[in-house]
């Protein structure tokens, strides 16, 4: 089977990735996407650009090279002309599309894997296409925000969706989001749930609280992580005085967030830092006491995940598909969305937590994740979903 | 006596803040010329003068600058007294030239006054008055206060140490601006913005009492508290409260309060009700039972004191002027910020007021913004500012 996954970018996140890897050991995979080289590519899969808009001769280059392409394999002066066209009247949203589906023919795709709902109008004519089956993924901010605070983005994927064989769901909690939008008896949509080597998250047997409690957040500086609510649980903390350190990693720079620790008095304990390489994480992760996930929706955490898998304990809103992940006292905490108190609350009580409860739930949590993340358990899953569009009738 | 102010744009129609300053120091006989960088073409209150365009081609961008360069001659002591004066404070050649270029337009001026109508605008240009040998002033407006020296640190060092006078638009931005190193021997005055308070006379007192609305006008912007209301608002119809609440307004966090909404189930109770022009904001604000202005961060904000002026029951934060702007109990009621739980208490509390007791609170609101706020005494507070020599 030849499988595209297309996310927009060559630069792929770690779960496509790590799916990408699992999967090319059986089928050819290519990741195409609109930006240039990559520095490191995944084992296995082939990468095609299709030029990027934040260079125009990058995009000229990419364009006559896929046109002349066509020309060669198939005698399509038509496309060749077509490009010419769009070069010369400067429509670049046009000649990207004319380059996606051209390099789509050429590959000629089982299955074209859409990460995000955004692409689905650059996939249109793939979309329509009967040879070439569509899959589309349900993830965060496009699945679960956007369209139920934009009528017309919640018509424009009505529209789209009765026309996609088959869902990928990051989470139960997002699957049933997503019938909110298109549903159908025969509707194709499985729950993936994403993967991790475990070999690469070893458990920190050596977990001691610190005297000074060390929570971690990491993510961008999004409303849709909610860090407005952990810092101003964070107040509520040093108000009782509880001492703390708080680091949000990714968070730097973000106006809001400065100025709320600033107007909190709290600037003192809490940190922001810049994006840093996953090794790190893990690193920061060790040495940490609890991870916070505030957040006000998600799809399916995947820092929850890896927090559990190397024994940070986590305390996260009850939101999206987190309760699918955590359950309550047993591999973890979870509160109610929006609420300092509620975040303050939780911490105070993990502080009263006993070293062997604590071992306890760090050691389900491993258990839990384990059993539900494992990468081979992914593309197994994932294989499955692609075998059911290709065998079954989706639409 | 010629004042020059420094702002990015031409004020806009409702800009009331600039609009009556300047009007009211014109009919006073002063001159008043606006430094921007860009100017709206109905823009008619006073000369503009444009600062130097900055073109990304490097060919335009040369002959711009050999321009400017002539056009500077003439003004020759003004520049040397500036290179002076930054080659003092550390400006290395290149940069220099740089900054020479974009206070071209400064440089060539005649003032008594250079007045900086945010801090944020001096930033770059904090030794031109010296060198014209003006004076140089510099609102606190908000954002440039409370906001963007959280995020650069230090940023007004310069600043402090070249301002002959400041003005304030309220007691806690002061307090904030010297947290963040203003001198305490540098003259202040705290002049507050103005409304019209004849525009902003309500034309019918009678509210549908049936239909409770709520309102709220402003930025769609995080500073403005908009989540926390709605989070308040949530739990009011956790109770049983019926009600619309109407946001006027656009702004980048549309997504995150429309979202806010839907999440706690109050689609159908917000209104987001777009920006409008000054006559539909009041034809809105008649309707509305309470006005709200749950800020995180705020200068002053007029449109609590027009809502004021309509007689509406305002309800807001203690975001910085917020508390100057609204006394507590006595012209409506200010809520600490941060605490949803709070503001829908007192809203509860509010609204179990009954007619009388309203009547006082409302009365006596409309009162002191009329005396208080109006453009009459902020434009002769302003001519006041200018010709009170400063203590050197």
């Amino acid at each position: 089977m030849t499988i595209v996954l297309f996310d927009g970018s060559l630069k792929t996140t770690p779960f496509i990735n790590r799916l990408a890897e699992g999967l090319a050991k059986k089928h050819t995979v290519y990741i195409i996407g609109f930006n240039d080289s990559l520095k490191q590519k995944v084992k296995g899969v082939e990468y095609m650009a299709l030029g990027t808009t934040q260079n125009a001769f990058n995009l000229l280059y990419h364009s006559l090279k896929i046109a002349l392409m066509a020309v060669f394999k198939w005698g399509d002066f038509n496309h060749f002309f077509r490009t010419l066209k769009y070069i010369v009247t400067k429509k670049t949203e046009r000649l990207k599309q004319e380059n996606f589906n051209k390099t789509l023919q050429v590959i000629a795709p089982d299955i074209l894997h859409i990460q995000w709902p955004s692409l689905l109008g650059l996939c249109a004519d793939a979309i329509a296409n009967p040879k070439i089956k569509t899959v589309l993924s349900q993830r965060g901010f496009q699945s679960n925000v956007r369209p139920f605070v934009d009528a017309e983005n919640f018509s424009e994927l009505q529209d789209y969706y009765p026309k996609i064989d088959g869902f990928h769901s990051v989470s139960k909690e997002i699957s049933k989001v997503g019938d909110k939008i298109f549903h159908l008896a025969n509707k194709i949509d499985k729950v993936v749930y994403s993967g991790f080597d475990f070999e690469k998250l070893p458990f920190n047997f050596n977990y001691i609280k610190n005297q000074t409690l060390k929570l971690l957040s990491i993510g961008r500086p999004h409303w849709v992580k909610g860090y407005e609510y952990a810092l101003r649980a964070c107040a509520i903390l040093k108000e009782k005085n509880i001492s703390f350190e708080y680091t949000v990693v990714g968070g730097e720079g973000n106006e809001e967030l400065q100025f709320l620790v600033d107007d909190l008095g709290i600037k003192e304990s809490v940190r922001f830092t810049e994006r840093i390489s996953q090794e790190k994480v893990y690193e920061i992760m060790r040495q940490s006491d609890l991870l916070l996930l505030p957040s006000v929706i998600e799809g399916l955490p995947n820092i929850a995940v890896e927090a559990m898998a190397v024994g940070l304990p986590v305390i996260s809103t009850k939101c999206g598909g987190v309760e699918e992940l955590i359950v309550d006292n047993e591999t973890g905490w979870l509160v109610t969305v929006r609420s300092p108190e509620a975040i303050a609350k939780a911490i105070i009580s993990f502080l009263l937590v006993s070293e062997e409860g604590l071992e306890d739930v760090r050691k389900s949590a491993r258990k839990t994740v384990e059993a539900k993340h494992n990468e081979a358990q992914m593309v197994d899953e994932m294989e499955d979903l692609y075998f059911e569009v290709l065998f079954l009738n989706g639409r | 006596m010629h004042i020059g102010l420094v702002l990015s744009q031409t004020p806009g129609y409702s800009e009331t803040f600039f609009n009556s300053k300047i009007k009211g120091l014109r009919e006073h006989g002063m001159d008043v010329r606006l430094y921007c960088q860009g100017k709206k073409d109905d823009f008619n209150l006073c000369p503009v003068i444009l600062s130097p365009r900055v073109s990304r081609n490097p060919f335009f961008q040369s002959w711009y600058f050999l321009k400017e360069v002539v056009l500077l001659l003439p003004h020759l002591p003004a520049v040397i007294r500036y290179i002076k004066l930054e080659r003092k404070e550390g400006t290395g050649v290149l940069q220099l030239f740089k900054k020479t270029y974009l206070n071209a337009h400064l440089l060539k001026a005649k003032l008594d006054w250079l007045h900086f109508g945010f801090a944020t605008m001096a930033l770059g240009s904090e030794t031109v008055a010296k060198a014209i040998e003006a004076k140089m002033a510099v609102s606190f407006r908000g954002f440039d206060i409370a906001v963007y020296p959280v995020k650069q640190p230090d940023c007004y060092r310069m600043l402090w140490k070249y301002l002959d006078k400041g003005h304030t638009i309220s007691n806690d931005l002061l307090v904030l601006a010297k947290k963040h190193g203003l001198p305490e021997d540098i003259p202040i005055e705290k002049i507050t913005p103005a409304i019209d308070v004849n525009l902003f006379k309500s034309d019918s007192q009678i509210v549908n009492a049936k239909e409770l609305v709520f309102m709220t006008t402003g930025r769609l912007h995080w500073k403005k508290g908009f989540v926390q209301t709605v989070e308040a608002l949530a739990i009011l119809k956790a109770q049983g409260l019926k009600f619309t609440y109407k946001i006027i307004g656009e702004g980048p966090e549309y997504e995150r309060i429309a979202f806010g909404a839907y999440q706690l189930g109050l689609k159908n109770e917000i209104l987001f009700l777009g920006k409008l022009p000054h006559h539909q904001v009041k034809k809105e604000l008649e309707s509305a039972s309470i006005y709200i202005q749950y800020s995180i961060q705020e200068g002053f904000c007029n449109a609590v004191l027009e809502a004021q002026a309509m007689g509406k029951l305002c309800i807001v934060s203690n975001a910085e002027g917020l508390s100057e702007n609204v006394l507590h109990g006595k012209t409506g009621w200010v809520v600490p910020k941060y605490k949803p739980q709070l503001l829908a208490e007192t809203i509860n509390r509010v609204l179990g007021l009954n007619s009388e007791e309203r009547k006082t609170i409302t009365e006596y609101a409309q009162k002191r913004v009329k005396e208080e706020f109006n453009i009459e005494k902020q434009q002769s507070e302003f001519i006041r500012f200018y010709k009170t020599k400063t203590p050197v």
